[in-house]
Order: C-alpha cells, then sequence, then structure tokens
C-alpha cells in the first residue's frame, strides 16, 4: 500500500547508481563541483539555507549585544555575551567597546548590520532562496531550475555580497552606523569626519547590497522561468501547490521591486564616491566641518521613496515563505484538503500587486500632503484585506481536522495567531494621525517583529522540519524539537510582547541606553528594558536544541521508512530521498490538485497528484453535492 | 552556409515557418529609416517648434520619443505577435513603473497645507 | 531527466526557456530605468537650481541615437539570417552591430572627457561662470590653492601622508616626484610636562609616521578604556534615583567628570615623557610649497591650512585665487545682476554688452509670447536672456574668434579669490544633480551597451559550433541577445530627448 518508491528499493545513498534518463554530464563530479559549485538546485538550495542559518545567527548575536546595552547601558558585557564581540578580533574590541562596555557608535553598527543581515542576508536567503530552490522544482516536477549555471552564479553573488557585508566590521570605520534604511543624509555625513573618506563602512554596505541586489533580480528570473516553462505534465496553474505559487508571486516582487532600490544604492555610492548630491539638499551643514563643500540641491526624501518602494514589498518577501510553508504543513497534518485554495490564490495576487502602491505608509512623517497622505493610507488599508483572507483561510483549514501534532506542524500553529497579532497592530499604523505618535517608537519595532519572529521564523522552522527528511533521509528528533518550539514560543512573546507597551509609552526605536539619559522618558517602563533582554537570553537558549538536532539528525536522526514519511501529495515526495541529479525516475505526470486529503472513496487518506483519479474516487465525489466539496482536480 | 542540415527541431519552434530573409530585412531596413527620420524631427521640434509652453514641448519630445519607441518594441522586438505571458509580464512592470513615476509627481503637486507649517 | 524547452517551445507558453528569462530580465530593466527616470522627474521638479537646458552637445548625443538604431537594425537582421539559415549574412550583420557598439562608446567617451575638463564656479552671490582653469602643466592648473609652509603640525590619530602630494618641490617649474618629497628632514619638537621640549631630527617616511601613530594609539587605547569605563556611568549617575533632586545628580556627574580629567591629565602626562602626543610639530629647514587641491581641504586661512584627515600647515598663503578663464556667464541666480560679481573681474565693457544682450532677449520673448504677464520671471525667458554662452548664440553676443581669445588668451584670464567662490567643480557628478543623474543614466546605459556587446561578440566568435549542431539554437541566443540590445536602444531613445532637447 505505501508508496511504490522505498529508500531501499533505491539505496539513498549512491543516487548516482541509478540510470534515469539520459543526463549526458552525470558521472562522478569531484567534491568542489558538487558541494561548493554546484548547479542542482537541491545543493544551492541547502547552500542558501545554512548561510541563511548562519546569517539569522549572526544577527540573533549582534541583537544580544544590542539589548545589553539598552537593559544595563554603562555597564560591561558580562563574560556569557563578550565573545560575541571577540568574533570580530581583540582590535575590534578595544576600538569599540573598550572594557567591553558598549559604546554609542558599536550600539548603531549592530543595530545597522542586524537589520540588513536579519532581512538580505537571513531571512530572505533562507525563506525564499533556500526553500524555492529545493522545492519549487521538485513540486513543478521540473529537473532542474531552468538555468542551472545561472543559479550557481547568483548564489556566489549573494555570498560574495555577504562576505563584503561582514567584512565591513573590520574597516578603520566600522560598519555601516546608519540603520538598515541607510536615509541620506545620515549616512552620508556619519563618516565625513573619519580619515578614511574615500572607503567607509557606509560605501562598502552600499557594494554589498548591489551585489546582493543582482543575486536577488537573476534568482528571481530563474525561478519564474521554472515555474512558468517547466512545469511537468498534467501541472497546469491551478494545480499549483500554494506553496508554489506565492513562491512565484515574492519572485516577482523581488524582480519589479528590487532595481529601484539598486537605483537607490548606486545613487548613494556615487554621492559618497563620486562626491555629488543626489540626496544631500543645499545648506547641508554638520558640526565637524559646517557647510559642506558639496552642491546641494538634491532630495534626501528621494531615497525614502526609492528605499520603500522596495521595502514594503520586501515585508512580503520576508512573510510569504512562511505562509507558502504553513498552507503546505496545514493540510498535511490535518489530513484535509486546504480551505479555499482558491481565494488563497487570488488574494496572494491581490496581496502581490497592492505591495507595490503602499510604501510611503513609512513616510507619513517627511511632510506629505494630505492628498498623498489619503492615497497610501487607504491602500494600507487596503491590503490588509488580502492578508486577513489568507490568514482566515489557514485558520478554517484546522476547523474539523484530525490534527497531527508533528514538529513542523507545532510551529505552524503558533504561526497563526504571532503572524496575526503582528499583522493587526500594523493596522492603527497606517492611519497617518495615528503613526504620528507610533512612529520610530518601540511600537513599530514590535509590530514588525511579530510578523518576522514568532510569525516567519516560526514558518521556517517548520519548513526546516517538514523537508529535512526530504533533503537528508532522516527525521529531526522530537524531544528536543519541542524544548526548541516551547522555549521559543515563550522567548518570543517575553520578547516582543513589552514592546508594544514601551512603544506607546514613547520608547524611541534608536536609544543605545534604553531611554536612561533623557529626562522625559516614562520612567515606570524601565523594568521592561531587563525583561525584554531576559527574553532574548531565554531566546537564544533555546536554539541550542534546535542547533544540536539539526546536525545531529544529519548523521543519527530516525530513517524515514518511505519517500513519502508524512503521507503528502505534492510531487517532492515522488522523487527518491534524497533526490538525486535530474530528480525524478521517470517524468512525472500530474492528475489531481495539490490538496487531495481524505476524498471520499479513496483507499488511503491521502491521494497524492502523481496518482490518477481512480474510478471509486469519482464515485465518491458524486456522492457530495457539487457546490460544496474542495476536492477539485 | 545554407547546406547546414534541416534539423528536426526546426519544424518545433515558434516562429520556424522558414523566413524569406529579403522581405523581412526590408522592413527592418525601412523601420530603421522610419527611427532615423524621427530622429531628425525630435531635434528639429526641440529647436524651432515652440508650443507656448515648456511642459508641452517637453510633452511633444517625448510623444515623438514614445512612437519611435513603439516601433522598436513591435517591429524589432516582435511584439506584434508575441506570446500573452511576455505582454502579461510587461504589463505589470508598466503599471509599478506608472504607479512609482505618478505617486514620486504626487508627492510635488500635493504639497504639506501651509497651515501645517505655520502653528 | 534533461531540462526540457532549452531550444524548442513549450506548447502551452509558446516560448522556449531563455525567451521567458530575458523578458523577465527585461521587465525587470524596465523597473530600473524606471526608478532612474522617476528620479530625473523627481529630482528636476524639486530643482532649487536652474534645470541645465541646452548645456550637453547636441550633436555627438545625436550621432549616437543614430549609431543605436544602425545597430538595432543589423542586429535583428542578424537573427533574420540565421532563421534564413545564411549564416554568412549573420556574420557581417553581426560585425556591423559590434561595430556601431564600439562607435557609441567611443563617442561617449570623447562626451564624457570634455565634460570632466571644464569647470564650473559659482560666486558667492550666486553668479555662474563656466570655462577652464588656466593649464600650468599635466598636473598643476591655475585653480590650487598655493601655500608656503616651515612647519606641520601632523595628528597621530588621523594623519596620513597624502597631503604631500601638493608638494611641489623647490625647483621652479619642475614636476613635483614622489620619491623625493617622502623623504622630507625635518626637527621635531615636543613639549615635555615640564615645559621643556624634546627636539630631533627625523625622516618623514611613511614608517615613521606608522611607528608613531602605532606607538600613540596604544596609549591612547588604554586611555579611552578608563575614560569610557567613567563617562558610561553618567547615565547611571543622573539615572539612580530619579525622585531625587535635580542637583544631587548634577554633583554625582560633576564628581566623574573630575575623574575623568585627572584621567586625561595622568595619560597625556605619560604620553609626553614617551614624545608622544596627538599632535606633532615638525619645522622644516627651508620652506616648502604647496598646490593643494580643494578635495582633502577643511579649511584655511592667511597662516594655516587644515586637512580633514587632521594635518595642519603651518606658515603663509602665497595664492587662493581660481585663475580661470571663462566660456560661459550664468546670472539667473545672482540677487543684482548689475552689482554681480563677475563684472568686477571681466570688466564693464562685457558688462554692458550682456546687459545689451540680456534686454534684447527678454524683448524677443516679449513679442514671441506676449501673453505671459511677468517674462522676467519666465523660466524660459531668464534661460534665454541670462545666461550666454560665448560664441555659440548664433553670434549675437561675440564671434566665434573672439570667445575663442576668452577661452585661451592669458590676458582675458579672470583671478577668483576663493573667499568669493561659493563652489568649484569640474562638470561631473559633483557639479549638481543634474549632472550626476546624467552621468549615472548614461554610465548605466553604457555599461548594458558594454555587456550587451560582449555577449554578441561571443555569439559571433564562437557560434559557429552550435550554428552545425542546432543552427535553431544559435538563432534563439542571437533573438535573445538582440532583444537585450533593442531594449539599450530603447532607453537611449529616451534619453536622447530628455537630456540633450529638453
Ligand atoms: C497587515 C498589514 C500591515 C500593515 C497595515 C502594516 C503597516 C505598517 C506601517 C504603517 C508601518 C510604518 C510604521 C512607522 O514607521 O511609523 C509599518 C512598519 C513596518 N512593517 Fe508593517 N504592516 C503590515 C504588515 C507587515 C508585514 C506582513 C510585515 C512583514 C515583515 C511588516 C513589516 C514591517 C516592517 C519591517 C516595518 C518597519 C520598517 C522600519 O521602519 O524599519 N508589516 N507597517
Ligand atoms: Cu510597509
Amino acid at each position: 500500500m505505501e508508496a511504490a518508491h522505498s529508500t531501499h528499493t533505491h539505496d539513498a545513498h549512491d543516487p548516482h547508481g541509478h540510470d534515469h534518463g539520459n543526463d549526458d554530464h552525470h558521472h562522478e563530479l569531484p567534491w568542489y563541483q558538487k558541494y561548493l559549485f554546484s548547479t542542482d538546485h537541491k545543493v544551492i538550495g541547502v547552500q542558501y539555507g545554512i548561510s541563511g542559518l548562519l546569517f539569522l545567527a549572526l544577527g540573533f548575536l549582534l541583537m544580544l549585544v544590542m539589548r545589553w546595552s539598552i537593559a544595563h547601558p554603562g555597564e560591561a558585557l558580562p563574560g556569557g555575551l563578550r565573545w560575541i564581540l571577540h568574533i570580530f578580533g581583540d582590535d575590534f574590541v578595544t576600538r569599540w567597546a573598550p572594557n567591553g562596555v558598549v559604546s554609542g557608535s558599536l550600539y548603531n553598527m549592530f543595530g545597522a548590520m542586524h537589520g540588513t543581515i536579519m532581512v538580505f542576508f537571513g531571512v530572505v536567503p533562507l525563506g525564499f532562496a533556500a526553500f524555492v530552490n529545493f522545492v519549487t522544482p521538485l513540486q513543478v516536477g521540473a529537473p532542474d531550475m531552468a538555468f542551472p549555471r545561472l543559479n550557481m552564479w547568483s548564489f556566489w553573488l549573494f555570498f560574495v555580497s555577504g562576505v563584503l557585508m561582514v567584512f565591513s566590521f573590520f574597516l578603520p570605520t566600522g560598519a555601516a552606523q546608519a540603520g538598515w534604511t541607510n536615509y541620506s543624509p545620515l549616512s552620508a555625513t556619519v563618516m565625513r569626519a573619519t580619515d578614511a573618506h574615500f572607503w567607509t563602512g557606509q560605501t562598502q554596505w552600499l557594494f554589498a547590497m548591489v551585489f546582493n541586489i543582482s543575486a536577488s533580480l537573476l534568482g528571481a528570473v530563474n525561478v519564474l522561468t521554472t515555474v512558468i516553462n517547466l512545469r511537468a505534465k498534467g501541472m497546469t496553474w491551478m494545480r499549483l501547490p500554494f506553496f508554489t505559487w506565492a513562491m512565484f508571486v515574492i519572485a516577482f516582487l523581488l524582480l519589479l521591486a528590487f532595481p529601484p532600490l539598486e537605483v537607490a544604492a548606486l545613487m548613494q555610492l556615487s554621492d559618497q564616491v563620486f562626491g555629488s548630491s543626489f540626496f544631500l539638499p543645499t545648506g547641508l551643514w554638520t558640526k565637524e566641518e559646517g557647510l559642506l563643500n558639496v552642491s546641494g540641491g538634491g532630495h534626501p526624501v528621494l531615497f525614502q521613496h526609492l528605499f520603500w518602494f522596495l521595502a514594503h514589498p520586501e515585508v512580503y518577501v520576508l512573510l510569504l515563505p512562511a505562509i507558502a510553508i504553513v498552507a503546505e504543513i496545514i493540510p498535511c497534518n490535518t489530513r484535509k484538503p486546504l480551505w479555499g485554495y482558491k481565494s488563497m490564490v487570488y488574494g496572494l495576487l491581490v496581496l502581490g500587486f497592492l505591495s507595490f502602491i503602499v510604501w510611503a505608509h513609512h513616510m507619513y512623517l517627511t511632510g506629505m500632503g494630505t492628498v498623498v497622505a489619503t492615497f497610501f493610507q487607504f491602500t494600507t488599508v487596503m491590503i490588509s484585506v488580502p492578508s486577513v483572507i489568507l490568514l482566515t483561510c489557514l485558520m478554517i483549514s484546522l476547523w474539523g481536522g484530525s490534527i497531527r501534532f508533528t514538529m513542523p506542524m507545532l510551529f505552524a500553529t503558533a504561526f497563526l495567531p504571532m503572524f496575526g497579532i503582528g499583522g493587526l497592530t500594523g493596522l492603527p499604523l497606517a492611519f497617518p494621525f495615528i503613526d504620528l505618535f507610533l512612529h520610530d517608537t518601540y511600537y513599530v519595532i514590535a509590530h514588525f517583529h511579530y510578523v518576522v519572529a514568532p510569525g516567519t521564523l516560526f514558518g521556517l522552522f517548520a519548513g526546516v522540519y517538514h523537508w529535512f527528511p526530504k533533503v537528508t533521509g532522516r527525521m529531526m528528533g522530537t524531544k528536543l524539537g519541542h524544548l526548541h518550539f516551547w522555549g521559543s514560543l515563550i522567548g518570543m512573546n517575553v520578547l516582543f510582547g513589552p514592546m508594544f507597551i514601551q512603544g506607546m509609552a514613547g520608547f524611541h526605536r534608536r536609544w543605545y541606553d534604553g531611554g536612561k539619559s533623557f529626562e522625559m522618558t516614562s520612567h515606570e517602563y524601565f523594568w521592561m528594558n531587563e525583561l525584554i533582554s531576559w527574553g532574548a537570553w531565554g531566546l537564544g537558549l533555546a536554539q541550542i536544541p534546535f542547533i544540536i538536532n539539526f546536525f545531529w539528525s544529519i548523521k543519527g536522526g530516525k530513517r524515514v521508512a518511505s519517500d513519502n514519511p508524512w503521507n503528502a501529495t505534492t510531487l517532492e515526495w515522488n522523487t527518491p530521498t534524497p533526490p538525486p541529479h535530474g530528480n525524478f525516475l521517470t517524468e512525472p505526470v500530474v492528475y489531481r490538485g495539490p490538496y487531495e486529503y481524505s476524498v471520499p472513496g479513496a483507499e488511503k487518506d491521502y491521494s497524492p497528484q502523481w496518482e490518477p483519479v481512480t474510478a471509486a474516487e469519482e464515485e465518491g465525489l458524486k456522492a457530495l453535492p457539487q457546490s460544496a466539496h474542495p476536492w477539485k482536480h | 552556409m545554407d547546406q547546414a542540415t534541416e534539423h528536426s527541431h526546426d519544424s518545433q519552434g515558434s516562429h520556424d515557418h522558414p523566413i524569406d530573409l529579403r522581405k523581412t530585412v526590408r522592413t527592418y531596413l525601412k523601420v530603421g529609416a522610419t527611427l532615423i527620420l524621427f530622429t531628425f524631427i525630435t531635434w528639429g521640434v526641440a529647436y524651432f517648434v515652440d508650443l507656448g509652453d515648456e511642459h508641452l514641448n517637453i510633452a511633444l519630445g517625448l510623444l515623438i520619443a514614445a512612437f519611435k519607441v513603439t516601433l522598436v518594441c513591435l517591429i524589432f522586438m516582435h511584439l506584434n505577435h508575441e506570446r500573452g505571458l511576455i505582454y502579461k509580464t510587461l504589463l505589470f512592470s508598466m503599471i509599478f513603473f506608472a504607479a512609482m513615476m505618478f505617486l514620486f509627481c504626487l508627492a510635488f503637486y500635493s504639497p504639506i497645507e501651509d497651515s501645517f507649517l505655520k502653528p | 531527466m534533461q531540462i526540457p524547452y532549452e531550444v524548442e517551445a513549450r506548447p502551452d507558453t509558446g516560448l522556449y526557456n531563455a525567451k521567458v528569462g530575458i523578458w523577465l530580465f527585461l521587465a525587470s530593466e524596465v523597473m530600473l530605468f524606471g526608478g532612474l527616470f522617476s528620479s530625473y522627474v523627481f529630482l528636476r521638479l524639486g530643482a532649487d537650481f536652474p534645470w541645465p537646458f541646452h548645456e550637453l552637445k547636441v550633436l555627438p548625443g545625436f550621432i549616437n541615437t543614430m549609431v543605436l538604431i544602425a545597430s538595432s537594425v543589423s542586429v535583428v537582421a542578424a537573427w533574420a539570417s540565421l532563421k534564413a539559415r545564411r549564416y554568412g549574412w549573420y556574420q557581417v550583420n553581426m560585425i556591423i552591430t559590434l561595430l556601431c557598439a564600439l562607435g557609441f562608446m567611443g563617442i561617449k567617451s570623447y562626451e564624457y572627457y570634455f565634460k570632466f575638463v571644464h569647470y564650473s564656479l559659482k560666486l558667492s552671490d550666486g553668479s555662474v561662470v563656466a570655462g577652464h582653469p588656466k593649464h600650468v602643466d599635466d598636473t598643476h592648473h591655475g585653480d590650487r590653492i598655493a601655500f608656503q609652509a616651515d612647519r606641520i603640525t601632523i595628528n597621530l590619530k588621523s594623519s596620513n601622508l597624502e597631503f604631500l602630494d601638493g608638494l611641489r618641490s623647490g625647483r621652479e617649474n619642475a614636476p613635483y616626484g614622489e620619491p623625493e618629497t617622502k623623504e622630507l628632514k625635518f626637527k621635531t619638537k615636543v613639549e615635555k610636562p615640564d615645559k621643556s621640549f624634546i627636539s630631533s631630527d627625523i625622516t618623514l617616511t611613511d614608517s615613521w609616521l606608522k611607528e608613531k601613530s602605532e606607538a600613540y594609539w596604544a596609549l591612547k587605547e588604554e586611555e579611552s578604556y578608563a575614560v569610557i569605563a567613567l563617562e558610561t556611568q553618567k547615565p547611571l549617575a543622573r539615572q539612580s534615583d530619579s525622585d531625587g533632586v535635580k542637583a544631587d545628580k548634577q554633583t554625582k556627574v560633576d564628581a566623574i567628570n573630575k575623574q575623568i580629567a585627572a584621567v586625561q591629565k595622568e595619560f597625556a602626562d605619560k604620553a609626553a615623557a614617551a614624545g608622544l602626543s596627538e599632535t606633532i610639530l615638525l619645522e622644516s629647514a627651508q620652506p616648502l610649497t604647496f598646490l593643494n587641491k580643494e578635495k582633502g581641504l577643511m579649511k584655511y586661512g592667511a597662516s594655516e591650512y587644515s586637512f580633514r584627515e587632521g594635518t595642519v600647515l603651518h606658515g603663509k598663503l602665497l595664492a587662493d585665487t581660481i585663475q580661470f578663464n571663462v566660456d560661459t556667464i550664468d546670472l539667473r541666480q545672482t540677487v543684482d545682476i548689475e552689482k554681480s560679481l563677475v563684472w568686477k573681474h571681466l570688466g564693464t565693457e562685457l558688462k554692458q554688452r550682456f546687459m545689451r544682450y540680456s534686454n534684447e532677449r527678454v524683448e524677443e520673448f516679449k513679442k514671441h509670447r506676449p501673453k505671459i504677464a511677468e517674462p522676467e520671471k519666465n523660466v524660459v525667458c531668464q534661460r534665454d536672456s541670462l545666461r550666454v554662452e560665448f560664441g555659440n548664440e548664433k553670434k549675437k553676443f561675440m564671434s566665434e574668434e573672439e570667445a575663442d581669445s576668452y577661452l585661451h588668451d592669458e590676458k582675458y584670464m579672470i583671478s577668483v579669490p576663493r573667499s568669493e567662490k561659493r563652489f568649484y567643480s569640474n562638470f561631473s557628478p559633483s557639479l549638481s544633480p543634474y549632472y550626476a543623474i546624467y552621468f549615472l543614466m548614461t554610465g548605466l546605459h553604457g555599461l548594458h551597451v558594454i555587456g550587451g556587446a560582449i555577449v554578441l561578440g561571443w555569439f559571433l566568435f564562437t557560434g559557429r559550433k552550435m550554428y552545425l549542431r542546432n543552427p535553431e539554437h544559435l538563432a534563439n541566443r542571437v533573438e535573445v541577445g538582440g532583444l537585450f540590445w533593442h531594449f539599450v536602444d530603447l532607453v537611449w531613445i529616451f534619453l536622447f530627448p530628455l537630456y540633450y532637447l529638453m
């Protein structure tokens, strides 16, 4: 009764022993071509995944240092945290944190780099690049990405950008210090007074970003072409798993929203290197230099427009992978079809479209006129409609299912309320008259962290647990998994919950001492600074079981019993485990929709896409009222 | 070079009906000539035609440029007979480009009210 | 499994992979140039300076438009030749395309070059003149700040030897040679705590500076350790008893400040005892002449010249004038045209000529556009009447020969003291947002041309093997490369009117 392919018959350790199609470049490759400069989408997916996880860890450590400074300003980092600074070498510590005390510049530097690394080097590579690379070609039934060599190039471009970004810590000026948003003219002037005018941390940040953006653009082209042109026979658009739909939309967001940021980055580079004034207004003055010797006449607000034109779609690039993953995991673990697949797809498309025209809700306080503000308020409120549709469909999908709380499912269920909190607290911010008070406070920080951290990250963890058996042929352990899950859930909420309150009390998002040196701060909320930091340490501890679990399970996890351990329906579970080069043994053919669980009349409680519709199933469906049932092949 | 073997692929491609080189190239040359003609016109218009308003002059120049670009797109880039998918993709980028341009301009035509600036 | 649809089209989309890919890429390129065009509009709408109009020479841009159109025809013809299986014609057309690309880049570099050697000088009353600084020799123009120094203060925290780039060796008119200048002999003096001096003879070299500054840094770091540890107690002190009296907090902070001062003094003594201090004064036996560019300048006066990196020259200012031959006057931002600073330098004869010219233009404008109420305030009218390129206005302002001598004759050279200057730059991105975005857009476009030419060249030189194996494959590749090429052409079709004509 089990699927025809089991790991045994396929000998998972030597996929190359098989004859699958006439793949001419198929003799044994040297190790560096197999694991390093591989053109295989699965290897590249894993490469992205590992780099993404490493960057997430780095970003997290930077944050721990910042949290220490906020909770205990002026006190030396305790030994338990000081090693984080020593990652960057002893010289770094003497320069930026004498005696282990976090200086203001160091805080700014870590703040900027935390945001940048988390968004552009952590979540996007893991959530989008890794999952899309590994899963999407499998789900559409393709042998690889459409342009495998280009795929390798994208990864290595991304890798170079990461190296550039991290190495900027070692520059004499230190890394960038103007926030992840890198607003001009702050970014243009913050390092002007230092001796290395030409090559500063700010300049290097821009260089790294240009590389990163180019890599994303190439990756997006590849993904889109793969989905458009390499779908297997029978894989119609409305039979695409929701995961792939979401990745398709994300790729479009990257493709069309990133170029304006590339433009902005090039303009800032020109401002830095050639002394132009794209974003420098007339009469710009600094304490060190007085009136700057630049032409002026540029517009700081132009940078914000270009930046947010990308960065709002970018927040959906951060969120959608999680929704995509959760939408795969929920039907599989409730043994029910995804509720409202079609409305979810259309909701997704509308969301993607609208996300391009809401950007200036980040700029209400730049002095925009009422017409513009009203427009953006309107679109921002509009965009919460499709978001709510997605969330509601996922919630309803739980209804009446016989839920298996496997590790992925635990994370997926936790994702729903956490994202709910994050999304709903965004709504008030959509209104300029409320944003007036909440802009640049901890409220905003809490809002988007609820979306990205307990939201997106939980989704991504769910994905890691879900596809780990396909990648390695072994399951991740549940005991450590539970430790990871509950620790993270508590840590996240202790960490981000109080920020809403602090934000509404007016705590500014960029205070390096948590507001202690300001007379006017609401003193009664200072204790939360420490509470939040405790949450952060706790969250950090909770990741240790995950790390152990991850590495241990590669070699020591429970072997999967079949190629389809979760009894799922989508095509990636139809490949040998792990999938060999070229993926499928025979050309896959798709006969039905992606989530046909518990089809009436079927003998199993799941009917995979690659199995033809049986007569019994036809019979079973006929018995149901036509209007109601979700199993339309 | 014509002796290159008739390949089996030839019959499968999209535009693979054999091509009349002379006729096609003649079309391309005509389009090229039109483009050059209109380049002269753009120049002449910029120096010798004055519609009495800066904005109109700019609009006229851009209109001519848009016409030339349309020719390039339709004939050289074969957008006069392309697949639906390509139009859809381009439609989206055109929409977002237009939105960006429009909203950038709007920022200037709807400035913050004076009453907000003066208490 | 093999990746399908690499050559033949997928039946339902009707496209092969590379074609899907290139169109997606072009969609993203639309957004890239879309972002640039939108920024252009934003900068132009929001400009607080007169947006340049007809300042670029039209002819090169015009020729380049032709060249690109020609290459567009040839590249699509190359594709058609492949479709018709005429490899020879394909090669011919491809070669034409590449030659066009080469020609385009050639003309572009010529344009860039002449922009870079042309300078604009904005005076403190808003008047602008453009032209060329006096040419003395290859490395020296008459726009340098001449300073004679006998003492130099080196800042061990930040100085580097870049300031020596402006040094001109004692021999008159000799170009300044690197090796000689980097081995300068000095006497140094460091004040000891007891007010006596340590003097020594040194040779100023990279290694000397490095050694000294490292020693100094080591001390300084130790000090900042101690200071920051105290400094960061301040927020705590202010905070410690939030209900306490303000004065109490202040006394605590003052106490910390005192400790800090003590620490600083202790380290200052230590440093001085070791012959180190943040700044070291070097004395030269014979005076050194510097000719400095504005780059790296912080400020200067009659007896001091400070670089941004921290070095200070002491001595006397020899000259800070910008010696300049003028080819354009632009008074659109001048408050009072009659009293503009330029007349001080260019003389009343030219002023009268300018005023006459200006009035004529205004009259002409009134005749032309009678409906406009205040012509003097109209942008177009100002552009016509207040900005004049010598010799270029259909000989109405001055003859070409005269303009030529204004630009080249020493006798027409003006000397503007830097105190009268507001901003000085060549026609490069730094001159104004207009030139910034002009160079950015055309530069990016140029990179696209180069990239496209490399790809097409690759198809030309390596295509034969593929052609023999599967001619359709090569045709597809050339089609894809051609699509990119047409896009590049298309961008230029917009760039040309936008920058050259309007
Ligand atoms: C559900 C609808 C959402 C609405 C109405 C909304 C609204 C807003 C608004 C108005 C702001 C600007 C606040 C300010 O700076 O004053 C904001 C900030 C932010 N939002 Fe959302 N948001 C939503 C969903 C999301 C999602 C799904 C993400 C995904 C990660 C996200 C990420 C962010 C980020 C990162 C910021 C802050 C950026 C910064 O200033 O550094 N938001 N949101
Ligand atoms: Cu947003």
